[in-house]
Order: C-alpha cells, then sequence, then structure tokens
C-alpha cells in the first residue's frame, strides 16, 4: 500500500531530473598505432571490451575500425557508452586474420591491451571495475603495434612459435616446427 | 420446358408480398432500420427510413420476428397469402448488460468484433498437454515452447512477438476470466499454471487491444474462460508415453443462489530427453452467489510444478537445470444494477509467483566445474490490481461503459542488474468506451483510453515514466441471418518490461545479455477488415485481413553489445481464413489457413515468423463415436544462430533456417457406458522438429484418456 501512495506522489511530481544516479559507465581513450605501414591489407582490426580474457565467447562490446579512422598521429579516440556496471579483464585491440584456418576465437592477433604486455602476449592486462562510483574510465590509453599483426604467432590461442624454447615444446604446439633456419642454431618457426 | 414453364407460373402463383410499417408503441413514430426476419425460411429484411418494409415470399404460415436494439422484439405467427399487410408496433426498453453479452452486441468488454471464440467441445476434443500447446493451432497464433510443458513459451497473434532466451517481449494479454494474470517482470504469464481442465473456452482477440486494457495488449487479448454455471462433478485419468500420468477431479454444487466449484489435477510425466520428471499439480476453487441480475465471485488458484529446464540439444547447454514455481491467483468480481440501465461491476486481483531455478541432481561434476553457473536463482514477482467499469445501456442505440483500472507490481529477479534493488512497476489507466448502432444492422464502437505507467527500479536510480493515448474505431455489420463484416482500426501500446529494462545475465554460452534502461515504449497501428459467413447450413467460413505498423519495437538483438533496442519500421500485414464444411451429417472438415508476412525497414523478414500456417481436421461421428483426423503445418523460419560464433565483419550471428513441418495427428473419443474414453495420438511419423532452436520437440506420442460425469445434481 505504501508503494500504491509512492506511486500516485511520484506521478503527480514533475520528475526533474536532478539527481540521477548512472546505471552505466563510460569507457574511452586514445590508441596510439604503431608501425601502421604493416597494416594488413585484409581482416578487420576491432577494438573490444571483455568481461574474461582470454576471451571465451563473444565481447561485452566491440567496434571495429580501418586505418581511415585514425587521425594524423596515427591514433584512434575509442568510446564505449551505456557499459553495464561489472568487472571487465580487458580492453584489447585485435586484428583478424581473415585467411585463418582457425575458428574465430582462435584466428585473431593481440596487437595492444590496456595495462598489457608483448612479453606475455598481452595475457595479463589491467582490468577495470565499472560501477556507480566508478562510471567513466577516460584516458584509457595504450598502444597498438602492427608489427604483431602477422598471421597467428601472437594468437591468444597459439603461442606464439618463437617463444618455444626446447623443440618438445615447440612440437607440441600443431603449428609450429623446429627447424634449422641458416643460422646453425634450431629455432621454433611457424608452419606456413 | 413446359414444366419448367409450369413451374414458374405456379411459383409465381404461389409468392405473395407482406408489407407494413414498424412503429414505436409509446410515441407512435416510426422505427428505422429494424431487422424484419422469417425464421423457417432465414430471410429478412430492414425498414427504411419511414419504418417500413416489404418481403416477397411464398404463401403459407411463418415465424415472423421483429427486432432492434433499444426495443424488445416481437414474434407472431403470420398466414401469408397474396397481399398481407402487417403493422408491428414494438415496445421501448433498457437493456440489461447480460441481454448485450447474449446478443453480441458487446464483445468482451467492448472489444474488436471480431473476436473468435473457441468453443469447450473444440478444447476438450483435441486432447491437448497445455494451453499453450492448443493455442499453437489456432489460426492466427503461433507459439514456441521447447515442448508442450515447458517453461518459458512465447505465444504470439499475427507475429506480435517472438522467443528471445535474453528476455521476453509478449505483446499479448492473457486473462483468466477478464483478470490479467501476467508475471511481472517479464510479461508473460506462467503457462503451466493455467488450467486446461477447467476451460469452458476462449475468447481471441487478434488486434491491439491497449484501448480495453492498455499496456501489453498491443498484441491481442486471449481470455481464458473458466467461469461456468455447472451443476456436476466429474473425474478424468489420462496415461501416456514417457510415463505420462494425469488426474483431475472437478466438483460442482449448486446451493439456491449459490454455486461451489473445486478442481484438482496432478500430472507426471518422464518427458521425452532430458527434460524429463516434469511434475505439475493444479487447484482452482471459486464461489459465486447470483441474486436478480447481481454477481459476486472469488475465485483462487493455486500452481505447483516442477520442470527440467529446457536446455539447448547441445553437449554445453544447460540442460541440467531444473526449475519450481509456485504461482497463486486470487480474483475477485463483482457485478451489479446501480439503477435501470446503468451497473457497475469490479474486479480485484493478487497474483504472486515464486520461481526457483537449481542445479539437477544428476548434473557431471565435470560440467558443473566448466560452468561459471550460480547453483541458485530465484524470481519472486507479485501484482496487484483493481478495474471498476460502469455500464450504461439505459439508451436506445447507445451503449455507453466508463471505468479505470491500476496496477502495481515487483519483481527480485536474480537475474536482473543487482544495482537495482526490487524494481516495482504501476499503471493508472481510465477508458471510454461507446458502441452505437446505426441500424440496419450497422453499428459504430469507438473507444479510447489513457495509461499513465511508472517503473522504479529502486535504490534511488532514475524512475521511468511512460503515458499513452490508445484510441480505436470499429465499424461493423451484423444481421440475423448470422453474417458480419467489420473494419477497424486500433492503437496499441506497450511500455518496457522490467527484463527489457534491467536485465543483466551472462548465458552459459558466453553471451552477455542486458536489459537497457533508456528504452521508449512502443506502439502499433493496427487495421483489419473482416467478414463471417455462418449463414449456410453446410458450410460457414470467415475471413479477416490484418496489417501491423509497429513503432519502436522493443527487442532483444543478438547483435554485440547484446541487449534491448528500439527498432523502427516493423511491419507485418496477411490475411486468415476459416472454412467449416458439412457435406453429411456424420462428417465435419474444418480448414484453416494464415499468411503472414512481417518485414523491417531494409525488408528483411523478421525472424521466427512462419509466413504459412495451416491445418485441416476430418471430423466424423458415427455411433457417438468420434473420430479426428488432421495435419497442421507451418512453412520455415529463421532464427539468429547466437550460440554460433559472433562474426564481426557485420555479419553478426549467422541466420539460420528451421525447416518446414506437417505433423498429423488423430484423436478417438467413444462413450464405454457412463465413461467417455478418447485415445490421441501425434507427430504419427515420429518426425524430428524444432519451434526454436535446438530444442527438439518430442516425436511419436500417444496418450489415453478416460473421463466419468459421477453426478448431476438437481
Amino acid at each position: 500500500m505504501k508503494n500504491i501512495l509512492k506511486f500516485f506522489i511520484i506521478g503527480c511530481e514533475n520528475s526533474v531530473e536532478s539527481d540521477i544516479i548512472p546505471e552505466s559507465a563510460n569507457i574511452s581513450g586514445t590508441i596510439n598505432f604503431l608501425n601502421i605501414n604493416n597494416w594488413p591489407e585484409s581482416g578487420y582490426v576491432t577494438i573490444s571490451l571483455s568481461q574474461s580474457w582470454p576471451p571465451s565467447g563473444p565481447p561485452s562490446n566491440y567496434t571495429s575500425i580501418t586505418s581511415v579512422n585514425l587521425n594524423s598521429e596515427n591514433q584512434y579516440v575509442y568510446e564505449f557508452e551505456d557499459v553495464v556496471f561489472g568487472s571487465y579483464k580487458a580492453i584489447a585491440v585485435a586484428w583478424e586474420n581473415p585467411d585463418s584456418t582457425y575458428n574465430s576465437s582462435c584466428n585473431k592477433s593481440i596487437l595492444g591491451a590496456f595495462g598489457g604486455s608483448a612479453i606475455d602476449y598481452f595475457m595479463n592486462p589491467d582490468s577495470l571495475v565499472t560501477s556507480v562510483e566508478n562510471n567513466i574510465f577516460d584516458n584509457i590509453n595504450f598502444d597498438a603495434d602492427f608489427n604483431y599483426a602477422i598471421p597467428n604467432p601472437y594468437s591468444i590461442c597459439q603461442p606464439p612459435c618463437v617463444s618455444m624454447p626446447t623443440q618438445s615444446d615447440c612440437e607440441s604446439q600443431g603449428h609450429c616446427m623446429w627447424m634449422d633456419m641458416g643460422d646453425g642454431m634450431m629455432h621454433c618457426m611457424t608452419k606456413i | 420446358m413446359k414444366k419448367i414453364i409450369l413451374i414458374l407460373f405456379l411459383c409465381f402463383l404461389q409468392s405473395a408480398t407482406i408489407e407494413g410499417y414498424v412503429k414505436n408503441s409509446k410515441t407512435g413514430k416510426s422505427i428505422p432500420n429494424a431487422n424484419i426476419v422469417i425464421r423457417e425460411l432465414d430471410v429478412g429484411v430492414s425498414t427504411d427510413p419511414y419504418g417500413y418494409f416489404k418481403l416477397d415470399i411464398k404463401n403459407g404460415e411463418y415465424n415472423l420476428e421483429t427486432s432492434v436494439i433499444g426495443f424488445g422484439s416481437d414474434l407472431r405467427k403470420i398466414n401469408i397469402n397474396d397481399q398481407n399487410i402487417i403493422n408491428i408496433d414494438l415496445s421501448p426498453i433498457i437493456l440489461k448488460y447480460d441481454e448485450i453479452k447474449v446478443q453480441g452486441i458487446l464483445n468482451t468488454r467492448m472489444g474488436n468484433e471480431n473476436l473468435d471464440i473457441i468453443k469447450y467441445s473444440e478444447i476438450n476434443s483435441s486432447q491437448k498437454e497445455s494451453i499453450s500447446d492448443f493455442l499453437k493451432n489456432i489460426k492466427g497464433i503461433d507459439a514456441q515452447f521447447s515442448h508442450p510443458n515447458g517453461r518459458n513459451v512465447n505465444v504470439s497473434i499475427r507475429g506480435s512477438s517472438d522467443y528471445k532466451p535474453g528476455g521476453y517481449n509478449n505483446r499479448v494479454l492473457v486473462l483468466l476470466d477478464g483478470i490479467p494474470v501476467l508475471i511481472p517482470n517479464s510479461g508473460s504469464p506462467d503457462w503451466n499454471s493455467l488450467p486446461l481442465e477447467n476451460l469452458q473456452r476462449i475468447e481471441l482477440n487478434n488486434t491491439a487491444a491497449s484501448t480495453q486494457y492498455g499496456h501489453n495488449s498491443m498484441g491481442g487479448v486471449i481470455n481464458l474462460i473458466t467461469d461456468h454455471n455447472n451443476d456436476n462433478s466429474e473425474i478424468k485419468i489420462i496415461g501416456g508415453k514417457f510415463g505420462t500420468k494425469q488426474a483431475s477431479y472437478t466438483h460442482n454444487q449448486k446451493y439456491d443462489k449459490w454455486l461451489y466449484s473445486g478442481s484438482i489435477m496432478t500430472y507426471h510425466s518422464n518427458g521425452h530427453r532430458y527434460n524429463s520428471d516434469q511434475r505439475i499439480s493444479r487447484f482452482q476453487s471459486f464461489i459465486k452467489y447470483s441474486n436478480k441480475g447481481r454477481n459476486y465471485k472469488l475465485n483462487y488458484l493455486v500452481s505447483d510444478s516442477e520442470l527440467g529446464h529446457p536446455g539447448f540439444d547441445l553437449e554445453n547447454s544447460n540442460k541440467y537445470r531444473r526449475s519450481h514455481r509456485l504461482s497463486q491467483y486470487l480474483h475477485a468480481k463483482g457485478f451489479y444494477p446501480i439503477t435501470m440501465g446503468i451497473s457497475m461491476s469490479h474486479s480485484l486481483f493478487i497474483n504472486k509467483f515464486k520461481t526457483n531455478y537449481s542445479n539437477r541432481d544428476d548434473i557431471p561434476n565435470s560440467w558443473l566445474v566448466s560452468h561459471d553457473l550460480d547453483s541458485e536463482t530465484t524470481y519472486d514477482d507479485i501484482n496487484y490490481g483493481l478495474r471498476s467499469e460502469l455500464i450504461i445501456t439505459k439508451f436506445s442505440r447507445w451503449v455507453l461503459m466508463l471505468g479505470y483500472d491500476i496496477d502495481w507490481g515487483e519483481s527480485d529477479v536474480d537475474l536482473l542488474n543487482q544495482i537495482y534493488d526490487n524494481p516495482s512497476q504501476a499503471n493508472l489507466g481510465g477508458f471510454i468506451q461507446s458502441k452505437y448502432s446505426i441500424g440496419s444492422g450497422f453499428s459504430l464502437t469507438s473507444g479510447i483510453r489513457y495509461d499513465f505507467r511508472n517503473i522504479n527500479p529502486g535504490n534511488n536510480f532514475r524512475q521511468r515514466f511512460y503515458n499513452h493515448f490508445s484510441p480505436k474505431i470499429n465499424f461493423s455489420y451484423m444481421n440475423k441471418l448470422k453474417r458480419s463484416a467489420n473494419i477497424s482500426y486500433s492503437r496499441g501500446f506497450r511500455a518496457p518490461s522490467i527484463s527489457e529494462l534491467y536485465l543483466n545475465h551472462v548465458t552459459t554460452y558466453g553471451l552477455i545479455v542486458s536489459g537497457n534502461p533508456e528504452l521508449v515504449s512502443e506502439s502499433v497501428n493496427s487495421y483489419e477488415i473482416s467478414y463471417k459467413d455462418n449463414s449456410h447450413n453446410n458450410y460457414n467460413w470467415d475471413i479477416a485481413l490484418f496489417k501491423n505498423n509497429y513503432k519502436n519495437m522493443i527487442d532483444f538483438i543478438y547483435d554485440i553489445p547484446t541487449r534491448a533496442k528500439n527498432r523502427e519500421g516493423v511491419q507485418g500485414k496477411g490475411f486468415e481464413i476459416d472454412i467449416s464444411l458439412l457435406p453429411i451429417d456424420i462428417v465435419r472438415v474444418d480448414f484453416s489457413y494464415s499468411y503472414l508476412d512481417m518485414v523491417d525497414l531494409s525488408g528483411k523478414q523478421i525472424l521466427y515468423r512462419s509466413k504459412h500456417k495451416g491445418k485441416i481436421f476430418f471430423n466424423f461421428l458415427i455411433n457417438n463415436i468420434s473420430i479426428n483426423i488432421g495435419i497442421q503445418g507451418q512453412s520455415k523460419q529463421y532464427y539468429e544462430d547466437f550460440l554460433e560464433d559472433f562474426d564481426i565483419n557485420g555479419k553478426g550471428f549467422p541466420i539460420e533456417e528451421l525447416e518446414g513441418r506437417i505433423i498429423p495427428e488423430f484423436v478417438v473419443s467413444l462413450p464405454i457406458g457412463n465413461y467417455i474414453t478418447s485415445l490421441k495420438a501425434s507427430n504419427l511419423f515420429n518426425q524430428k522438429y524444432e519451434l526454436i532452436q535446438n530444442y527438439t520437440m518430442p516425436g511419436f506420442n500417444w496418450q489415453v484418456s478416460i473421463k466419468k460425469t459421477l453426478n448431476k445434481h438437481k
């Protein structure tokens, strides 16, 4: 009954939105693209917001770009609006290799991730936790390097072959082969 | 040739004319548009503006009936020979509401004139497992569910809505004896709780009905009528494939002006696959008092259902879930005359739903580990409402209804975004409806309703306010010979549901589905032209053409992010045909076909809508043995396969096809002593088919039922 009375009282009020509590978050920042000369001729570059990392299932939000979307300083300013409050494990830039024979969760090369490092293949980026109190995240800036836009090596599903220190490690990866590159040393290389 | 001339000559000799005037017995003024019918011949005529009529018939003795709204009918025997002058005086009367209902002047609170009434005999002879299963085969209605007793059901009229695992967009208002029974968080009913065993008839309004009912009825209204005046008791036992067992008992008892009715039903089935072990129990009881035009009724229905959660036919789906729901409905209604020609009705309802999802006991540990799923989720909903109507029938040609309704509901649902605190919603609506009889069977029905709706998410988050005017206008023609034509326009609306606003849910297949607090309400402009012809002895038919233009249609779109959105430019159009043939006494053939073309702005077909749907049934009645054999079919429909990988190259989730199907079934009923036994077999050729993606429907199925009327009270 109290609620019904409240409804009438509220219904008669002028709904002035003076103290609006935010119900979703905004995440934005600038991505600085490096080595854009290596931007592949085909394939999509996407900026994604994911609740799980490495990703399982579709991202929470994403946007696709091409080189024409970059500004003169090879930067792209992104923004995710109306983001549902929660914990997000990564904001990352990936290139999807259209010629890959792997499935869609394994045909992407990570070019960069907020708080991530190429040393560990961007597997440990910084998380963002959005809430009523923390609903605006700007300056979530990071680099994305097109040198990593090569088929498969930096895929989240196929660790780069060059990182395999031993022959057994290398050959345990289906997409790698242990071979002599002519320098007298054996290397782990991606199968072509 | 001579014989023909002779016959024609004799006919000419035998024909006669009757003519005369119809007048008001009190004022002496002429009455235009009065219906004059010769009952034996099923021929008739209407009086002209001066009250004059003329009719050519053969000589003989007949019953002549004269009637017009607002006047008492006149029935007299006439002996016709040659020229006859018959003047008829009619006395003005004040209409009673009961009389209006009986005569079909007002249908379901002045709803659409093209209302379809599905009778008890049709419901009973179909031997369906659930109401949603029964509705699936009615023209213009589509139902999507995992199996006939599935928890999540979408019932759509003329393509108004479709199944969405991420939420519901039910646009069809479901009433139980005229009172809403929707679950507040989703706007859909608990189909398992609705008592198929007690249904007396179904009233189906298949156009936007917001002028009568406001929010949630923009796709139409399904009114399930369990009310009756029966005075008997009945027991029914059903057994069938998959270990199906069902028993129901109904006891009705009259005491002077009181009627008590109580019924209990219990059902158990192992199901047809992993959604096994379904248990449903229902108890419905009402008490009714009737005296001198006053009616008061108190109705209580409780349903307890425990079902295997419908999971996908896939290894990684959450098929190891169960759900339990307790639904309770307490409804009170009163109708009483205030003075001659003015009546009042009130209805009051409380609906409560408590649902609990949990893991099944046989869940493999590996599956439990690989799915980050809450062991238990609960939904707790409550809804209160009041509706009052003032019905004015004191004018001879004009019936008016004024009223208001108010309802309030609250939802505590785990799958809603937990930043909110038990969202609540309240609605206040006021309406006026009018029906004016122009004469000669023509009438004009119009109405308008205003709704104000408030949704409060709690925790001091911003409240949403929606308001809408819903007008309608309906021009119809109906004559004594049971032909009717109707042209109507109505506008419907629906504010977003709590799920559509505040859902926040990660599915077991990794898709994040969320509501959208910025949604605006949706509306539809509905147009319909219909014609019914029930005048023939050996066949009846009807046809309806419709067009629905939606604005801001709310839909869960499988895009990234996956969230509820307002869609522009959705349009549905089509037609429905019903033909019933009675070539000989013992055979009736029922045929129906519906066509639906539903597209968006770009001309793309809207998903989960079949273009063609139809059925043909042959009903034989030989020595009290009833045999119904028939097929029902539906053409292919498209769906968005959100279990596949999302293609970021602009293609989204792949569009797949659910194949069309033709499913045969038969029901044989025969009386054995005091018992009526029935055998039903469905999906005779054991076809594998789905109503929604990856939910395989039961294959060949059979059931046997035995029914006995225990006693007839005097």
